[in-house]
């Protein structure tokens, strides 16, 4: 068998080739760079979100595109992905606070150890690709290391002068425009990119408002290079960035018999509810590769975060939003609902709407180095992969509440004067190490490696005077085997500890989230066909719930973290994609993502914890549904190209629990065809246009934060790309 | 029939809390004290306001009569009289809501009592469309803020003739209004003396028996914890609720701190807030202690006390018991306390906070017991 070349050896002939021509040549073409120098993929599960597959399916929503990968389990909000809930394999997806996510390889979270809800994401709309890891090569990126992890690659640096431009409109006022340019010369480049997304939503306010969102983001980006023939070529950048939003979004969901007769409806007393926030972010890289086997790469990076949500979430005399709209004709209840819903005006202090601001400021900031080397020792050839980041984030937390009356069906406010009732600050140092290193030897590659993480904490709460503080420290193996049986097919098999850091604001008898995750299965890799089949079991020592209002806790909890203890996930996933040809310029894309999952609590307990209550032995994980498939087929000619995704997501539970899911605690299956089509009118121009949900299909899809909430209703789009 | 709902009072009820707590490996015997409290103490409640709200429908109808032919004479203080006995005697209920009137999200409790939620503008339109059509107006189908003892107070005390809504409900303006109040306030009172006997009948052993289902309970501790889940309402509701906020302790609807806040006061029209606070201070303590005018039996004091935490259990009684003092020290209007005699209404929330920070801390902690879901950590 011939000696397959490795990815770094790839790679750094492709760089090199230009280089060469150049340093014949003039000084105006640099080099076509590689981004991925190094093999990211020891033997483990991992996909693929491609530049191809983004661009085909026009999607700015980071469910939708995440919805496409096997493992990976979405618990859909607002209808637009604003605020992700993504879990993977068994994590909850609450804010996504269980999984690592990033940006160009930097921790993208407000605030990743402190408080890791992602209530800030990378704009989808301005990604490349993205790439998601599971299984032992979790390892790499933390701190949560129990479900995996999401790198979301921006648009990487054009090879010369260059623009884009993507405008496109369609249901419910939507709007989007995308705006990109480059210069590239010798030995620098800048790049400047701009992208605005609006909608009036698809959500319908009693008496009418607009429930949409507007969102901007601007990017800026400058690099100086080495000369192209140096020896040890270097790569400086400097980036920075700032988005902004501002969503007409509520956490008041609908009672069922409401959400029955119109599931888009939003009642009167979330008229007040936005969201509003500003994130700024500053990078600084240096990239060096030195000779033909070894990089090393280091980024600082700061980001600071501001978000204000302002939403009703209460009654002065009933704080239980979520029991209110479960139970709308309860004793007390009936006046509440009449008042949330307009029917009738507020007439006592007790029915005054509390409208309760977030107000949270995060900073993120640190120092991360990379080194990636290959080296043959004998018969062995090694990749080692190493790592050390230093990390600080911050947060600071305040909530405040003011009181209305509803009047008429308006928000009138009150003379009770605006209350603090959260004031505190939590902030944590880190320190992360790993190393990992895979042998290859004939047709086996054997991945071992470990993550050092270092943690130091201190919570201050400014009501109260309360202050605690700590350090700890977790030491995460992990490793796995990949055999190749064949050129094409190889089997699999890997096992990593998880670990998700507890929160500074947590009690102290909170451990962190810690887990040992198995997996097991076979791999195909040809010229026209990937497929991955795998099974896992992430099998927890304790499990840990975190309480975010998203999540349906009381305000009085936000911030506190629980004990779930021995709970085993296990399931298998089946991840299928390539492209088929069908004739000469006609070829068939197509992608099968299917994920089976089940889930036990180990022992029987009584939880504050929202999604847990009571749970018994054998216990059921809350919104982890046993099937999800999706299907993408198309048509791609290099003039026109057409596809259609099918979509299915099983019937979850919104509480723990198990048998047969009772009506009012189901978060319903859902069937949905996305189609995407795109005509290219000149080489450097295209049309296109979507249709999510073809069928207009809409179930309750989630019960959180507060009652029953829809899956957005069909919508169409069409838009215009050119690229100079 | 009323046992049949009482059956079905309890049958259906969601017990107040599901909590699975540890089975309890200490002497102490839980059984014996819910039957005592149970016994003694709570049954002998729901009795006493069953009796006073059967009494309350024929003193509203003999004013209603009164005021038919034309002289009211002294009816309307016969009726006054006799809602004010029913709301004091529920007070003591209030302070203690544990089982039937608990369940369903209070659902019995805001049927007898809605405080603090009154709906003035709603209860006018009620009055009106009753008065021009008696049968079309079904009371059991009513929101609470326009039922229960605190609808009757506001038709018997009414505060003026206004209906304070955006628009006069039709027929307010020519109908007697007077009248038309007393009428639905009888159907009302109609409605709180079946309800206060449905709750009554639950308690029983030959009704919905829930004695023996909360003394029966698989796990007493848990039982236990149903019990102690009541005395926060000497927190939420005393502390917070009729005392701090009328006083401007706390927040309030009046944008005022330190200085009396009206709007807050509880039954401000028939102005009865002090007798409100006297009965759920008194039935705290009876609870608390497990003494009754009967004797003495076990309570929380001596659960403390088999625990080896004489000294919290003093010192919780005697918190309560100057809070009691306190209040009997008040004068019998509250409104003019809160003028007159501020400094005493701040001194009974203190000594009232006394009590509830140990009940928030050391008696649960000390006795393994949980906080209600629906008491907040607040900063006291």
């Amino acid at each position: 068998m011939m000696s397959r070349p490795t990815t770094i050896e790839i790679a750094l002939a492709i760089l090199l080739v230009p280089s060469v021509a150049l340093a014949e040549g003039d000084e105006a073409e640099p080099p076509e760079e590689t981004i991925e120098i190094v093999d990211k993929a020891p033997p483990g599960a991992r996909a693929e979100i491609s530049e191809k597959q983004l661009e085909r399916d026009e999607l700015d929503d980071l469910h939708k595109v995440l919805g496409n990968v096997a493992g990976v389990y979405i618990r859909d909000e607002d209808g637009y992905g604003l605020r992700p809930n993504i879990g993977m394999r068994g994590a909850a997806a609450d804010r996504s606070a269980k999984i690592t996510l990033m940006e160009d390889g930097v921790l993208s979270g407000p605030a990743p150890y402190t408080a890791p809800a992602a209530y800030y994401v990378p704009l989808v709309t301005r990604m490349s690709r993205i790439e998601v890891t599971k299984g032992p090569s979790a390892i790499q990126y933390g701190p949560a290391t129990v479900g995996g992890a999401i790198d979301m690659i921006s648009e990487p640096f054009p090879a010369g002068r260059s623009a884009y431009v993507d405008i496109a409109g369609g249901s419910d006022r939507y709007g989007k425009a995308h705006m990109r340019a480059a210069e590239r010369r010798r030995t620098w480049g800048v790049m400047a990119e701009f992208v605005r997304l609006q909608t009036e939503g698809f959500k319908e306010l009693d008496g009418g408002g607009d429930t949409g969102f507007e969102k901007n983001d601007l990017q800026l980006v400058g690099r100086t290079t080495s000369e192209p023939t140096a020896s040890d070529y270097h790569v400086l950048e400097f980036r920075v960035g700032y988005g902004d939003e501002t969503s007409n979004e509520t956490y008041t969901g609908l009672t069922d018999e409401d959400f029955g007769a119109q599931p888009q409806r939003r009642y009167r007393a979330s008229q007040r509810d936005q969201m509003n926030w500003d994130h700024l972010r500053l990078r600084a890289s240096h990239r060096v590769d030195l000779g033909l086997h070894a990089r090393v790469e280091t980024t600082a990076y700061r980001h600071k975060f501001h978000r204000a949500w302002g939403k009703v979430d209460g009654f002065v005399g009933q704080r239980d939003f979520y029991g209110l709209i479960a139970n709308p004709d309860s004793g007390a209840n009936q006046l509440f609902y009449q008042v949330l819903t307009g029917q009738i005006d507020s007439s006592s202090t007790e029915d005054q709407l509390i409208l309760g601001t977030n107000d949270r400021s995060f900073t993120s900031q640190g120092i991360q180095t990379k080194f990636a080397a290959e080296r043959t020792t004998g018969p062995l050839k090694h990749h080692l992969d190493a790592g050390v980041r230093i990390h600080f984030d911050r947060a600071d937390r305040r909530r405040y509440e003011d009181t209305y009356n509803m009047i008429g069906g308006e928000l009138v406010r009150t003379d009770r004067m605006r209350t603090t009732v959260l004031d505190s600050r939590a902030e944590t140092i880190a320190m992360a190490t790993y190393v990992e290193d895979t042998i290859h030897y004939k047709r086996l590659e054997v991945t071992a490696g470990a993550r050092v993480e270092l943690i130091d904490y201190r919570f201050a709460d400014w009501l109260t005077s309360a202050q605690r503080e700590g350090d700890y420290g977790v030491f995460i193996p992990g490793g796995g085997i990949e055999y190749h049986v064949t050129d094409e097919a190889s089997v699999i098999a890997g096992v990593h500890r998880g670990f998700v850091p507890v929160a500074p604001s947590a009690a102290a008898d909170v451990r962190p989230e810690s887990s040992v995750n198995y997996e097991a299965g076979a791999r195909w890799r040809d010229d026209r066909v990937n497929a991955d089949v795998i099974g896992f079991v992430s099998d927890y020592s304790n499990l840990k719930g975190s309480c975010t209002l998203a999540s349906g806790c009381m305000e009085a909890m936000d911030g506190e973290e629980y004990n779930g203890g021995h709970v085993r996930v296990w399931g298998a996933e089946a991840q299928i994609g390539g492209e088929w040809p069908l004739a000469a310029k006609l070829a068939l894309p197509f992608t099968v993502a299917y994920t089976y999952t089940d889930s036990a609590f180990q022992h029987s307990f009584s939880s504050e914890f929202a999604g847990w209550g009571d749970v018994e032995e054998g216990d059921q994980l809350p919104y982890l549904p046993p099937h999800q498939v999706a299907v993408t087929a198309g048509i791609a000619h290099p003039r026109i190209e057409g596809s259609a995704t099918a979509r299915y997501r099983a019937a979850s539970r919104d509480i723990a629990g198990q048998g047969e899911i009772d009506d009012a605690v189901r978060a319903d299956a859902l069937f949905t065809i996305d189609l995407a089509a795109h005509v290219r009118v000149r080489p450097w121009a295209e049309l296109y246009t979507t249709c999510s949900n073809l069928f207009d299909e809409q179930v309750i899809i989630s019960r959180r934060p507060y009652g029953a909430r829809p899956n957005p209703p069909r919508m169409i789009a069409v838009g215009f790309k050119a690229r100079f | 029939m009323l046992v049949v709902l009482a059956s079905a009072v309890v049958a259906c009820g969601d017990g107040g809390s599901t909590r699975d707590a540890a089975l309890p490996t200490d002497e102490f015997d839980r059984r014996a004290m819910l039957m005592h409290l149970a016994t003694n103490v709570l049954l002998p409640i729901q009795a006493d306001v069953a009796a006073k709200a059967a009494q309350l429908p024929p003193a509203i109808l003999a004013y209603c009569d009164a005021l038919d032919a034309g002289d009211a004479g002294t009816t309307l203080d016969t009726a006054r009289d006799a809602l004010g006995a029913a709301i004091d005697s529920w007070q003591y209920a209030d302070a203690v809501l544990v089982g039937p009137a608990a369940m369903d999200s209070n659902a019995i409790r805001d049927r007898l009592y809605a405080w603090p939620l009154l709906s003035p503008c709603e209860l006018n339109k009620d009055i009106a469309s009753h008065w021009a059509s008696p049968s079309s107006y079904d009371v059991t189908t009513e929101l609470v803020s326009t039922r229960s003892l605190t609808a009757i107070e506001f038709l018997l005390f009414p505060p003026s003739d206004a209906h304070g809504c955006l628009q006069a409900p039709a027929g307010w303006d020519t109908m007697p209004k007077d009248r038309a109040r007393c009428r639905i306030a009888y159907v009302i009172a109609g409605d709180v003396a079946q309800q206060a006997q449905v709750l009554h009948e639950a308690w029983k052993a030959d009704g919905g028996n829930y004695i023996g289902e909360l003394v029966g309970m698989s796990n007493p501790h848990a039982a236990v914890n149903l019990v102690s889940d009541a005395l926060f309402y000497m927190d939420t509701m005393v502390k917070d609720m009729k005392l701090g906020e009328p006083a401007g302790i706390a927040i309030n609807a009046c944008d005022a701190m330190q200085a009396p806040c009206v709007l807050e006061v509880e039954t401000r029209f028939a102005d009865r807030a002090t007798f409100a606070i006297r009965a759920n201070l008194a039935a705290t303590r009876q609870v608390f202690t497990g003494t009754t005018p009967g004797g003495d039996g076990p309570g929380f004091d001596d659960f403390l006390i088999a625990l080896g935490h004489e000294d919290v259990a003093t010192r919780m009684v005697g918190s309560l018991d100057e809070a009691i003092s306190d209040a009997a020290a008040l004068p019998e209007s509250f409104l003019s306390a809160l003028s007159t005699s501020y400094s005493q209404v701040v001194a009974t929330h203190a000594a009232t906070k006394a009590f509830t920070d140990d009940l928030k801390s050391q008696f649960l902690t000390l006795l393994a017991l949980e906080i209600p879901d629906d008491v907040a950590t607040d900063n006291d």
